[in-house]
C-alpha cells in the first residue's frame, strides 16, 4: 500500500472516530438540556484538537515506518486523486449547507423548540465540516484502491 | 467497471529486456511512485506527456515503441 493511501486511511478513521464521538458527546449535551452554542463550539474545537493529536501521532508513525516515501512529494497521480476527491467533497459540502439551510427556514421552526435551534444549527454545521472530509478521504481511498 | 483507457503501452516488456528492471527501480528513475507505475503499466492512468518521455528516455526507446494510442479497444 503506499504511503499517501495509509495516510488517507488513517485520517479517515481517525475523522470518522472523532465525528462519532462529536455526534454522541452532542447528543447527550442536548438530551441534558445544554442550550448555549459556546459549548458545542468547544466540543468542536476540542475535536479537532484530538483529532490534529492523533494524526500527528499515526502520521509521524508512518513516517518513521517510511522515512523515503514520506520526504518524497506527491507525484502526478497522487495530485489528481487528491483534486478530484476535493472536488467530490466539495459538492458534497455544498449539497450539505443547502439542505441544512432549507431545513433552518422549513422544519426547524416546526420540529425544534426555540432555545434549542441554535444549539442544533451550529451541530449541524460542524457536521457538514466531518462529512465532507469523510467524504474527501474516503473518495481518495477509492481511487487509491481502484488503481487509478 | 473502470472504462479501458485508449493509450497501451509495452513498458513491462521494455522493463524485462533493460535488465529485469524492477518497477520500483524505473519509479525511482522517472520520479513517480512504484503505485503509479503500476497504474500505467495496467493501463488504468495516462501519465502526463513529460512522465511519458522520461519513461521513454529511461528505456533510450521513442515515445511510439513504449505507448500506442489504440481508441475503441
Amino acid at each position: 500500500m503506499a504511503f499517501r493511501e495509509k495516510i488517507s486511511w488513517v485520517s479517515f478513521i481517525a475523522t470518522l472516530l472523532v465525528f462519532a464521538a462529536f455526534l454522541a458527546l452532542t447528543g447527550q449535551a442536548l438530551s441534558e438540556g445544554v442550550r448555549e452554542p459556546s459549548g458545542y463550539l468547544a466540543l468542536f474545537i476540542g475535536a479537532g484538537i484530538v483529532e490534529g493529536i492523533v494524526l500527528g501521532v499515526l502520521a509521524a508513525i508512518l513516517a518513521i515506518a517510511s522515512p523515503k516515501a514520506a520526504h518524497a512529494p506527491k507525484d502526478e497521480r497522487e495530485l489528481m486523486i487528491e483534486l478530484k476527491a476535493i472536488r467530490v467533497a466539495y459538492i458534497v459540502l455544498i449539497v450539505c449547507i443547502t439542505v441544512l439551510v432549507a431545513a433552518i427556514g422549513t422544519v426547524f421552526p416546526d420540529l425544534l423548540p426555540a432555545d434549542v435551534r441554535q444549539a442544533v444549527t451550529l451541530c449541524g454545521v460542524i457536521s457538514t465540516f466531518f462529512i465532507a472530509e469523510l467524504v474527501r478521504e474516503a473518495t481518495q481511498i477509492f481511487q487509491f484502491r481502484r488503481g487509478y | 467497471m473502470m472504462k479501458p483507457l485508449p493509450i497501451r503501452n509495452d513498458i513491462r516488456r521494455l522493463r524485462f529486456e533493460a535488465g529485469e528492471m524492477t518497477q520500483a527501480a524505473l519509479a525511482e528513475r522517472v520520479g513517480v511512485t512504484r503505485q503509479t507505475i503500476i497504474a500505467i503499466e495496467q493501463a488504468k492512468y495516462s501519465p502526463s506527456l513529460e512522465v511519458a518521455f522520461r519513461i521513454a528516455v529511461v528505456f533510450g526507446a521513442p515515445l511510439e515503441r513504449v505507448f500506442q494510442y489504440a481508441p475503441g479497444d
